[in-house]
């Protein structure tokens, strides 16, 4: 058996769904939990402090923000094909 | 918004009164997927509550909930069992309302193994009236009313409860969110009373007096001091000095107290 043979076809892997990531502004209360945990470095400080979804093509749908979010104000919605 | 925030809130009561970056709502959300993977029947569910910071919590619930008096949440959540027996009943309580306050309820809750479910949201401090340390506020930390340092001792409330004949005890924090859920999923299966210590921070009072950081330092500091019992067994004295184990700390099986009340009106007739 070669090598090439065992590795697995990136195809066959099952994805997570497509998300977008919605920040509810009017329950923020700005306080950077999600900035802090997102290791793709999605999410960002913008303007007046406002959580912005900076970088949304970075996103891998993990759902640690909307896990840590103590204002509900994070919401991963799924993208229809 | 997320379904089971949809579900098991009163919308109209959110965004809620916490500060930012305050642990609470977390726990919240772990409890509501909780009570989402029980399948508790919304009706049948009571939440009861004291006073302070994490008493507020009843209010943002849509179940039927108690907000009661200042460490009498216990004592209110007695009765409720009591009298109905068949519901659903989650206590919230804070450090300060169940230890200091609500400390004699809180033994004797334990004492009788009344079949409740206590989740106890320990931010080491009063923060709703501006920061004075509480029985759990740990040694030579500060507070508005222990500039220098606190010269007492906290509480181990855990042993506490042990000690005092609860028959399912656990500890977790903010930052382990899952596991917040499972314990809360286990505690509520368990015949008899559970208590569930929750490491949260306070921010705003607890940790800017004691420099601790931003709310992610915080959760940060909860993930690097809160180990499992494995774990912790494989520290030096040294190393476990500021480690906490967090996991399931005790379970054993006792007579519950409203079976027991049952048991005696049947052989009365």
């Amino acid at each position: 058996m070669t090598g090439s043979e065992s590795v697995t076809e990136l195809s066959s892997v099952p994805k997570l769904p497509q998300t977008k990531v919605v920040v509810n502004q009017a329950w923020c209360k700005k306080c950077g939990i999600c900035i802090a945990f997102c290791n793709k470095t999605v999410l960002a400080f913008g303007e007046g402090n406002r959580v912005e979804v900076a970088q949304p093509e970075k996103c891998v749908s993990c759902g640690i923000c909307e896990n840590f979010c103590p204002d509900y104000a994070i919401t991963l919605e799924v993208e229809e094909a | 918004m997320l379904p089971e925030i949809e579900q098991y809130f009163r919308l109209e009561k959110l965004p809620h009164m916490w500060c930012p970056g305050c642990g609470n709502g977390i726990i919240l959300h772990s409890l509501v997927k909780a009570i989402d993977k029980l399948c508790l029947d919304q009706d049948r569910t009571t939440m009861v509550s004291g006073i302070g910071c994490a008493a507020r919590a009843s209010g943002y619930l849509d179940f039927d909930t108690l907000h009661t008096t200042h460490g009498r949440a216990l004592a209110f959540a007695t009765g409720v069992k009591f009298a109905k027996p068949e519901l659903n009943v989650f206590v919230l309580t804070g450090d300060g309302d169940c230890t200091a306050i609500g400390g004699n309820h809180f033994i004797h809750a334990a004492r009788r193994n009344i079949n409740l479910t206590t989740i106890v949201f320990n931010n080491n401090i009063y923060g709703m009236t501006g920061g004075q340390y509480s029985p759990m506020t740990p040694n030579s930390c500060r507070a508005t009313t222990s500039p220098y340092g606190n010269l007492e001792r906290p509480f181990n409330l855990t042993e506490l409860a042990i000690a005092a004949g609860a028959t399912f005890v656990a500890r977790t924090t903010t930052y382990h969110t899952k596991q917040l859920t499972d314990l809360i999923i286990e505690g509520h299966k368990n015949k008899g009373f559970s208590l569930i210590e929750v490491i949260t921070h306070c921010p705003t009072s607890f940790g800017r007096q004691n420099k601790m950081g931003t709310p992610a330092d915080m959760l940060k500091w909860q993930r690097d001091h809160g180990i499992s019992a494995m774990r912790y067994e494989n520290l030096n004295p040294e190393e476990r000095a500021d480690k906490f184990i967090i996991g399931v700390l005790h379970k054993t099986e006792a007579p519950e107290y409203t079976t027991e009340y049952q048991k005696l009106l049947e052989k009365l007739g």
